[in-house]
C-alpha cells in the first residue's frame, strides 16, 4: 500500500533518500574528523621542544586534554596544570585542534604560532600578567611553614609527616589528603592538594582540615614585603555545593594586624579574594577555623604582590 | 520455486516478522561479548541470583521458600525494581547458562529477546497498518538506533519496558479492531508484565485516557445527548486490564505478597522522589532542579538518526490529514506524547540520559514507516528501477545502520551528525558516558599491565560488573576490583565532569596525570586508566 503524495510538494520527498545518503557522509566525515593517537604521538616531541616552564599548555577543546597529557606528559606539570587562576602566567600555549579556540585565552594576543599536522600551537601572551612574589601554596609544598593548632591561645606544633598514610575518598568521598603533610595529634592537618571548582576543573592548592575547635595556624617566615595578597579558596564543589551557610573561616594577619578574613560555603566554588598589606616584611599568619560541625576540607590558594 | 514461493506467500509476513526479530537477536548476541556491564547490571546480576536461589527453593521446598522471613531475605535485593524481568534474568541464567559462552549472555538474554519482539511487533503493525515495505523500514529505524541498540543487549529493564508498552498497545490496538475475548484477556496480561517491569507503565492509562478522548469522546457525547448506554463506548480490554494487570503484577512479585500496601507506597515514593544524579547538558552539570525543559527533545535530535526522525515527521503529518486508521495513528501519537511528558516538567531528573524516554521510540519509527510510503508514492511509477522500494529502504536505512554498528561497544556515546558526532558533542558539553560500562574497552590494558594478584580501582564500574568480566574470563582471574585508590595498582576514570575529583585523587596518589590507557571514540576521550609506577 502506497500513499499518493500532492504534486506541489512530492519533489522534495524526492529528496528524502538522498538526505538518508547525506547523513551518513557526514557520519562517515564527523567520525574521522578529530585526530588519533598516532597525530598526538607525532605532536608530542613538537610541544616539548616549544614548551617553556612557567608556560602552561592549554588545550582546545578540552575533551582532547587527557590524550596530550597521554602523549606529552611533562607538558603538564601538576602545579600548571591545576592552577590556580590565570593571571600570575605570563603566556599560554594553546594547543588546538577542529578550529577551535579556548575562550579563556581570547583576550590573549597570539605571538606566533605553529601548525604540526591536525593541530595549531599558538603562543599566547598575557597583556597584564600578575607575577606573584611569593606563593603561598609552593612555600607550603617546600616544607616552608610552620603549622600550629590554637586551641584558646595555646599553640600545639603540627610536624610535617613527608610520608603520611594517604587516603582517597574516591566516587563519593573526600578529596585525596596529601602523603606530605602538616599532621596535627588531633587529627587536623595541612598540605598541598587538590580540589574541584564548580566547573570541576582541578585547583592546587593547601588543604586544611582545621580542628573542630580553635584554629590551624599556618606562619610563613619567608614572605618578602609586599602589597597586597590575592588568593583563590574553597572546598570540593561536588562534595560541598549544597552547603550555602559559610562553613569556613580564612584569616591572615601581619604584625598582629588583621590583614583580611574570608568565609566561605561550599556552594560559592573557587571563590576569589584580595586583601592589602602592611607596609613592612614579616612574617606572615594564616588562620582557618571551622564554622560549622564536621569535617571540613577547606583549600586555598595564595600569593602575595 | 514459483510452486514454493506461492506456497509460502500466505506466511511471507509471520516469516518476515520472524527474519527481523531473530536476526536481530543473533545480532545482540553475537554482539553482546565486546560490550561491557553497566553499573546496573551488576545489581540486576546480584538480585537475579538472589531471585533464582529463591526459585530453587520453591521447587524443592515450596513450604519453606512461601514463608514471610524466607520471601523477605531472597526478594529484598533491589526491591526498588519491579520484579519480572529479573525473574526472566534468574530463569534464564538457569535454563540456558550452558547454551552461551558467556554467563552474562544468560543473564541478558530476556531483555535481547524482547528488544527482537518490540522489532518484530513493530514491523507486524506497520505492515497491517501501511504495508510491507515500510514497514521493514519502521522495523530496522527502530532496531538500528544507536542508543536503542546499545540498550537492548542490557540486563537491565529498558528495552524491556519499551517492548512490553509496544506489545500492550499492539495488543490493545487488536482488541479495539476486533473485540475478540483472546485480545481482550491479552490486553489485560501484556498490561500486567508491563506493570511488573518497570514504573514506565504508569504513564500507560494516561496514554489510553487520552487515546480514547481522542477518539471516543465525541460519540460518547452523542451517546449520552440521545440517552444511549455510554459504557458500550468503553473499551472492554479496560476491565481486562483493571483487574489482571495488578493481579498478575502481585502474582509475579513475590516481595509484595506481604505488607502490600506499605510495600507499594515505598516504591512509589522511591521512583516519584527519586535522588537527582549528575547529568551534564550543553556543558553544564545538572544535579538538582530544575532541570532543562529541552533535555528530552535536544537529546532526541542529537542522538536519533535525522533521516528516522524526518520520515517520522513525515509520517505525522500523513497521519493527520489520513481519516482511516486514525485510532492506531492516534494510539501511536499518545504513546510517544505518555513517554516525553515527565520531561515536560523541570522536576524530572535526567540522569538516565534517553534511556527514559525509549518507549517512544518504536512509535515514532512506526510514524517513520508511515513516512516512508510517502517518499515511495512520490518516486511511484519513475524509472529506472534505482527508485524502487529495495533502492529506497536502502538510501534511509544505510545510515541508521552504519552508525548504530559504528558505535558499537561506545553506545551512550554515539551522537548523530546533527551535533558534529561524538566530537561535535563533547565540544557542545554533551555526556559523553555513564554506567562505567567502558571498562570493557580497558580490558586488554589490564589484562596485560596489571601485576599479579593486582588491585584495580574500578570507579563507576559496580564491583558485581566486575565479577562478571571475570566470570566470562575476559578479564584475568586474579585481579580485585576496589573502591579504594590509595590500595591500588591501576586506577580507571569514566569520564563525567562531575567526577572529575576522583581523576584528580588519582593524579594525587599515583603522582602522575597521564594515562597509560584511553579508550576513546571516534577521537574523543571515554574512559582512561593510570598504573602505579613504583
Amino acid at each position: 500500500m502506497t500513499a499518493s503524495a500532492p504534486r506541489s510538494w512530492s519533489w522534495l520527498l524526492g529528496l528524502v533518500p538522498l538526505l538518508g545518503l547525506g547523513e551518513l557522509g557526514l557520519h562517515q566525515y564527523f567520525a574521522r574528523r578529530a585526530p588519533g593517537f598516532q597525530d598526538y604521538a607525532a605532536l608530542a616531541p613538537q610541544l616539548l621542544k616549544l614548551k617553556q616552564p612557567g608556560v602552561p599548555v592549554v588545550v582546545t577543546p578540552a575533551w582532547a586534554e587527557p590524550l596530550l597529557r597521554q602523549a606529552a606528559p611533562s607538558a603538564f606539570p601538576l602545579e600548571e596544570l591545576a592552577r590556580a587562576d590565570d593571571s600570575s602566567f605570563d603566556g599560554f600555549l594553546e594547543v588546538s585542534l577542529l578550529g577551535q579556540t579556548a575562550p579563556e585565552l581570547s583576550g590573549f594576543p597570539v605571538e606566533r604560532s605553529w601548525r604540526f599536522g591536525s593541530f595549531a600551537v599558538a603562543l599566547r601572551k598575557n597583556p597584564h600578567p600578575m607575577p606573584a612574589c611569593f606563593d603561598f601554596v609552593a612555600a607550603v609544598a617546600a616544607g616552608q611553614v610552620e603549622v600550629f593548632s590554637d586551641r584558646d591561645g595555646e599553640r600545639e606544633m603540627c610536624p610535617l609527616a613527608a610520608n603520611a598514610h594517604t587516603s582517597t575518598g574516591g566516587l563519593h568521598g573526600h578529596v585525596a589528603y596529601p602523603r606530605q603533610r602538616f599532621a596535627c595529634h588531633h587529627g587536623s592537618f595541612a598540605g598541598v592538594g587538590l580540589i574541584d571548582d564548580q566547573d570541576y576543573r582541578a585547583r592546587r592548592c593547601i588543604l586544611v582540615q582545621p580542628p573542630a575547635s580553635g584554629r590551624l595556624i599556618l606562619r610563613f617566615n619567608g614572605a618578602p614585603l609586599f602589597k597586597k595578597l590575592r588568593g583563590f579558596a574553597g572546598s570540593s564543589y561536588f562534595l560541598e555545593r549544597d552547603r550555602t551557610r559559610a562553613q569556613v573561616e580564612l584569616g591572615a594577619e601581619q604584625n598582629g594586624r588583621v590583614l583580611g578574613t574570608v568565609r566561605l560555603a561550599g556552594a560559592q566554588g573557587w571563590s576569589p579574594f584580595e586583601w592589602s598589606a602592611t607596609d613592612t616584611a614579616d612574617s606572615v599568619e594564616l588562620s582557618v577555623r571551622a564554622l560549622a560541625p564536621g569535617p571540613q576540607d577547606f583549600c586555598f590558594a595564595l600569593e602575595a604582590h | 520455486m514459483r510452486r514454493l514461493l506461492e506456497r509460502l506467500e500466505p506466511h511471507v509476513d509471520r516469516l518476515l516478522a520472524f527474519a527481523l526479530g531473530g536476526g536481530y537477536l543473533v545480532l545482540l548476541l553475537a554482539t553482546s561479548g565486546s560490550l561491557g556491564f553497566t553499573r546496573d547490571e551488576g545489581f540486576y546480576f546480584a538480585a537475579a541470583r538472589a531471585y533464582g536461589a529463591w526459585l530453587d527453593l520453591l521447587v524443592h521446598h515450596p513450604s519453606q521458600a512461601l514463608a514471610r522471613d524466607v520471601i523477605d531475605r531472597y526478594w529484598a535485593l533491589n526491591h526498588e525494581h519491579p520484579s519480572l524481568i529479573k525473574l526472566l534474568f534468574a530463569l534464564s541464567n538457569r535454563a540456558l547458562a550452558a547454551a552461551f559462552a558467556e554467563t552474562s549472555a544468560s543473564f541478558r538474554f530476556p531483555a535481547m529477546l524482547l528488544s527482537s519482539i518490540a522489532v518484530a511487533t513493530t514491523y507486524d503493525w506497520g505492515r497491517r497498518r501501511y504495508g510491507r515495505s515500510a514497514a521493514v523500514v519502521a522495523a530496522l529505524s527502530f532496531a538500528f538506533m544507536p542508543h536503542v541498540f546499545f540498550h537492548a543487549h542490557l540486563a537491565c529493564f529498558d528495552l524491556p519496558v519499551c517492548a512490553l508498552w509496544l506489545v500492550t498497545s499492539y495488543v490493545y490496538a487488536r482488541s479495539l479492531e476486533t473485540p475478540r475475548l483472546a485480545w481482550v484477556l491479552g490486553a489485560g496480561v501484556a498490561y500486567g508484565l508491563l506493570l511488573d517491569t518497570k514504573h514506565n507503565s504508569w504513564l500507560f492509562p494516561f496514554a489510553l485516557l487520552l487515546h480514547f478522548a481522542l477518539t471516543r469522546a465525541l460519540p460518547l457525547l452523542r451517546d449520552l445527548r440521545a440517552g444511549r448506554p455510554a459504557w458500550r463506548r468503553v473499551p472492554p480490554a479496560w476491565a481486562s486490564m483493571l483487574l489482571l494487570g495488578p493481579l498478575l503484577c502481585f502474582a509475579l512479585w513475590p516481595w509484595l505478597w506481604h505488607d502490600t500496601l506499605p510495600r507499594l507506597r515505598e516504591y512509589v515514593a522511591f521512583h516519584t522522589g527519586h535522588e537527582y544524579y549528575n547529568m551534564e547538558f550543553l556543558g553544564r552539570t545538572y544535579w538538582k532542579p530544575p532541570m532543562p525543559r529541552g533535555y528530552a527533545w535536544l537529546m532526541t535530535l542529537a542522538t536519533v538518526p535525522a533521516i528516522t526522525l524526518l520520515l517520522a515527521a513525515i509520517g505525522a503529518s500523513v497521519a493527520v490529514q489520513r481519516r482511516e486508521r486514525r485510532p492506531d495513528y492516534a494510539l501511536w501519537a499518545v504513546s510517544i506524547l505518555a513517554s516525553y511528558a515527565p520531561w515536560l516538567s523541570t522536576g524530572t531528573p535526567i540522569f538516565g540520559g534517553t534511556k527514559h524516554w525509549l518507549t517512544a521510540y518504536p512509535f515514532l519509527c512506526l510514524f517513520a514507516g508511515l513516512g516512508f510510503t510517502r517518499v515511495m508514492a512520490a518516486f511511484h511509477g519513475l524509472r529506472p528501477r534505482l527508485t524502487q522500494p529495495a533502492a529506497l529502504m536502502a538510501c534511509v536505512l544505510v545510515g541508521p545502520v552504519t552508525m548504530t554498528l559504528h558505535a558499537h561497544p561506545f553506545g551512550l556515546s554515539a551522537y548523530t551528525p546533527v551535533v558534529g558526532g561524538a566530537p561535535g558533542a563533547a565540544s557542545l558539553g554533551l555526556n559523553r558516558t555513564f554506567w562505567g560500562y567502558t571498562t570493557q574497552s580497558l580490558l586488554p590494558f589490564m589484562n596485560q599491565r596489571a601485576p599479579r594478584r593486582g588491585t584495580i580501582y574500578v570507579h563507576d564500574t559496580a564491583l558485581q560488573s566486575f565479577a562478571m568480566f571475570q566470570e566470562d574470563a575476559r578479564l584475568r582471574p586474579d585481579l580485585h576490583g576496589s573502591l579504594n585508590i590509595a590500595a591500588s595498582d591501576i586506577a580507571l576514570f569514566h569520564y563525567e565532569p562531575h567526577m572529575s575529583r576522583v581523576e584528580q585523587q588519582i593524579w594525587l596518589e599515583y603522582n602522575s596525570v597521564s594515562p597509560d590507557a584511553i579508550a576513546a571514540y571516534d577521537g574523543v576521550p571515554i574512559a582512561w586508566a593510570y598504573t602505579r609506577k613504583r
